[in-house]
């Protein structure tokens, strides 16, 4: 039999290891830390980069619903990690288009209507894309040949792109910018309005030094968009053909040189449609001249643009590739579609889809069937270059 | 010069003096509860109810303690706590950390006995303090990114011996306490239009534009503590004590002072029909607004709030196993429940109300004491707190969690009745989840706020100097 002062202390010396044990074991909870994304860590913080179309603007408005039909919240749904919205309240900022050929908006309002944000704002944003924005926006929001507007400050707030996005800490983002700069030149019919090429160049490369320096770990890089193939441009041709089939009032009038001419100019809807049909039904006499009009793309013109964009696109993939980063070329699907049909030379007015089921009312933005294309083609591209199993149903 | 002759003004100084530190210096705790007072207590991990330490800390531990002291005891010291913690953002994993930096509290205790059967004393520490500093850039900082609590406990205290079996204590308390609670305002939930805040114009969550700073004056509040010991053999003792809670009541003022959003509008807007150019800072639009002017919504002015330090009612055993080694054990209850809001009530203002639903908490407390010799004594101990604030209020205000503390200490006798403690207590708080962000205005606050985790773990270290005569 022990000693009662050796049973003491045997019996301290257990208390005390299971106190010591208790206090080191007893203080630390993996429960207490949030889930890793179900598509692995490189998504945990997935930044959404660009203009218009990453931003959910269709048929000339932008709202919640469409919004949430964007491809970075279908891309984030397949990563399977949070993706905060900049919300704007219904029925938009300005509403969508409901009717092309009249212009009325959703709730019969003005383009020039705002509701505003919904509040509260999250805390951060995932997707700080803004409508109208070119590389030269992603790093600025004032000075020279910024196209900062309304939007940027509901949006963002006064940030720009980078300063949201480094907010996020984003492990992976997704970049589709550079559209509008040359979409802007295709739609005032002047190249001079285009991003010289090594500007765009500087721009983006600053853009990407940026990201990287707040530690993103991998990213998608989308090319720039051939614009002068989306259905909101329509060739001369086209028109002679409406005309002739009895499309157009007798006070709009198309010229010969429409007809005639092979690689006729480029018209944009806004203008064929917007401008000339407008007077035209007002009882004003116009006609469409296809080789003398400046509002119109010329061939020459037309060649400028896709030889910039083809420029952008070099450039654009090549920075992918230097990154390790996943590359999309946006127009080899919109080839295709062209090819298909799937995307209209010249609009249907009087279907519900006058541009076809891939592009929404103003011809320019993809339709919510697009984004969810576009997020399929995303999808694979990040998981050919990053082996990972993302899947956009 | 003995401190037992010295003059009245003298003692005033002193006393002054150690109002004035206590005062000065912030401290935390657990709820905002801190370790009972004293180097000698600290040793042992807190524990004393049933065998206070002889120093005079009993005052703190058990007043019916201070029936043992032979003659007369003073003892006066100082505890260092040093604090880390930090936040980490469940989404960003980014990491915010505590402003660090070393904090004392000091305490005084005195005590004399008068006859056989009655003993008297004097105890000024605080069982009560917090400090909480976060850098101002933390996205917590517009609940708090720094709060102060202070509350020093005078205590003046009457205890009597029924021969060797039983004594009994009582001491009425004064408390002083001062409040301070330093926030910042967040632009996006301000109203820049009829029902239209900032927040829906765009302007990011989190945009700081104000700084609040509540300061109070001094509070004073009185309470009572009282204490029961029983020699139930020579070896085993009991002992019971009762803290009454405290209501201070705080007047203050709060200051507003704006600050920079560092924010520019990035294009031509109209804004409740004035035209704002584009590159317009955001500045410069705030302060035409006028908010901060003597008759606008951020004027300074006077506040108001209520605090009640909660009651406390202890029960130990004391138990000498073996000549010269003693085993203590402590339960501690704490009314914590009466902390279930904190309202700020500005002058012509709209009341300022934080729920915090705290609940009443337990602690236990083991200490160890050990006579190495006859100058010198071994202490350890280990306690453990229960959080006192529900998953839905770990706030940047006080994240705390339930918490373990490892101490040792020692004692020793230099001689001449004058006696030097010293003890260390490592603190580690159990991590846990919480929010940075109040609820809406009228929204109860809830455990879908948290977004993050809070860890805290300290050092603290303890030094007295007693001397009885």
């Amino acid at each position: 039999m022990m000693h009662p002062f050796v049973t003491f202390w045997v019996r301290a010396l257990q208390w005390s290891t299971l106190g010591v044990l208790l206090f080191t074991l007893g203080c630390r909870d993996e429960a207490l830390l949030p889930p890793e994304p179900t598509g692995g860590a490189l998504f945990a913080r997935y930044v959404a980069i660009g203009n218009s179309i990453t931003a959910g603007y269709q048929s000339g408005g932008i709202n919640a619903t469409l919004q949430q039909q964007a491809y970075p919240v279908l891309l984030a749904q397949a990563m399977g990690t949070p993706f905060n919205l900049p919300l704007l309240r219904d029925p938009g900022c300005p509403p969508p288009l409901t009717n092309v050929l009249t212009g009325q908006r959703l709730g019969g309002l003005p383009s020039d209507f705002c509701a505003y944000r919904q509040t509260p704002p999250p805390r951060i944003l995932n997707n700080v894309a803004v409508p109208g924005a070119k590389v030269l926006d992603v790093l600025t929001n004032l000075g020279e040949g910024t196209s900062a507007n309304t939007l940027t400050l509901l949006l963002l707030g006064g940030r720009t792109q980078l300063e949201a996005a480094a907010q996020a800490r984003p492990t992976f983002v997704s970049v589709w910018i550079g559209n509008n700069d040359v979409l802007g030149a295709a739609l005032a019919g002047t190249t001079s309005l285009i991003t010289p090429v090594n500007h765009f160049q500087q721009r983006y490369t600053q853009m990407l030094s940026e990201l990287q320096a707040m530690g993103v770990q991998g990213g998608l890089l989308i090319g720039v968009a051939n614009v002068t193939v989306i259905p909101h441009f329509s060739p001369g041709i086209a028109y002679a053909q409406a005309k002739q089939a009895g499309a157009f009032p007798p006070t709009f009038q198309v010229a010969e040189n429409c007809a005639t001419t092979g690689a006729t100019a480029l018209v944009p809807f806004s203008y064929g449609f917007g401008t000339l049909l407008a007077q035209a039904a007002r009882g004003q006499s116009v006609t469409l001249d296809c080789v003398n009009d400046p509002r119109l793309l010329s061939p020459e013109e037309t060649a400028v643009i896709i030889q910039t964009v083809q420029q952008y696109n070099s450039f654009i993939q090549q920075q992918a590739g230097r990154l390790g980063w996943a590359y999309l070329d946006p127009n080899v699907r919109l080839s295709e579609l062209r090819a298909q049909g799937q995307v209209p030379i010249f609009p249907n007015v009087t279907s519900s889809e006058p541009f076809g089921p891939y592009f929404s009312l103003d011809g320019v933005h993809p339709s919510s069937a697009a984004h969810r294309l576009i997020a399929q083609e995303a999808a694979a591209a990040i998981n050919a270059a990053y082996g990972t199993n993302l899947q956009v149903p | 010069m003995r401190l037992g002759y010295a003059s009245f003004s003298a003692r005033k100084r002193f006393l002054t003096v150690w109002l004035g530190v206590l005062l000065s210096v912030p401290a935390w705790g657990q709820g905002f509860n801190l370790n009972p007072a004293g180097t000698c207590t600290l040793g042992r991990g807190g524990t004393g109810v049933a065998l206070p330490c002889s120093d005079g800390s009993a005052l703190a531990t058990n007043p019916a303690g201070i029936a043992e002291i032979s003659q007369l005891v003073v003892t006066s010291g100082a505890t260092l706590h040093f604090i880390r913690g930090r936040f980490t953002d469940d989404y960003t994993q980014r990491e915010t950390h505590m402003e660090t930096r070393p904090m004392l509290l000091p305490h005084l205790f005195a005590g004399a006995r008068v006859n056989t059967s009655w003993a008297v004393g004097l105890g000024i520490y605080g069982p009560y303090g917090l400090e909480t500093r976060w850098p101002r850039q933390f996205e917590g900082s517009f609940v708090g990114y720094r709060t102060r609590l202070q509350a020093v406990y005078i205590q003046p205290t009457l205890a009597y011996a029924w021969g060797n079996r039983l004594q009994l204590g009582v001491g009425p308390l004064l408390t002083i306490s001062t409040v301070s609670l330093w926030h910042q305002l967040d632009l996006a939930q301000q109203q820049a239009l009829p029902n239209v805040p900032f927040g829906a114009l765009g302007i990011p969550a989190g945009t700081a534009f104000a700084n609040a700073k509540l300061e109070s004056q001094e509070a004073y509040g009185l309470g009572a503590h009282l204490g029961m010991r029983l020699r139930v053999t020579d070896q085993l003792h009991f002992g019971l004590r009762y803290l009454t809670p405290v209501k201070l009541s705080y007047t203050g003022h709060i200051r507003f002072s704006p600050l920079s959003t560092g924010l520019v509008i990035p294009a031509a807007v109209s804004l409740g029909g004035q035209q704002i150019p584009a590159g317009t800072p955001l500045d410069v639009i705030l302060a035409s607004l006028g908010i901060f002017a003597p008759n606008g919504p951020l004027a300074d002015r006077e506040a108001k709030t209520e605090l009640t330090l909660p009651a406390q009612l202890a029960a130990g055993l004391g138990w000498e196993v073996w000549p010269g080694v003693t085993l203590l054990l402590d339960y501690q209850w704490t009314e914590w429940s009466r902390f279930d809001r904190l309202e700020i009530r500005p002058q012509n203002g709209t009341p300022i109300v934080r729920i915090q639903d705290y609940r009443n908490t337990s602690t236990v407390r083991v200490g160890l004491a050990l006579q190495t010799s006859d100058v010198m004594e071994v202490r350890m101990g280990y306690s453990y707190s229960q959080h006192a604030a529900p998953s839905k209020t770990v706030t940047p205000l006080l994240p705390e969690s339930n918490r373990n503390h490892l101490t040792l200490g020692m004692g020793w006798k230099l001689g001449s009745g004058v006696m030097l403690d010293v003890a260390y207590q490592y603190v580690r708080q159990d991590d846990r989840r919480g929010r940075v962000v109040d609820p809406a205005p009228g929204m109860e606050p809830s455990t879908a706020l948290n977004s993050g985790l809070y860890r805290l773990s300290g050092h603290v270290a303890s030094i007295s100097v007693s001397v009885a005569l």
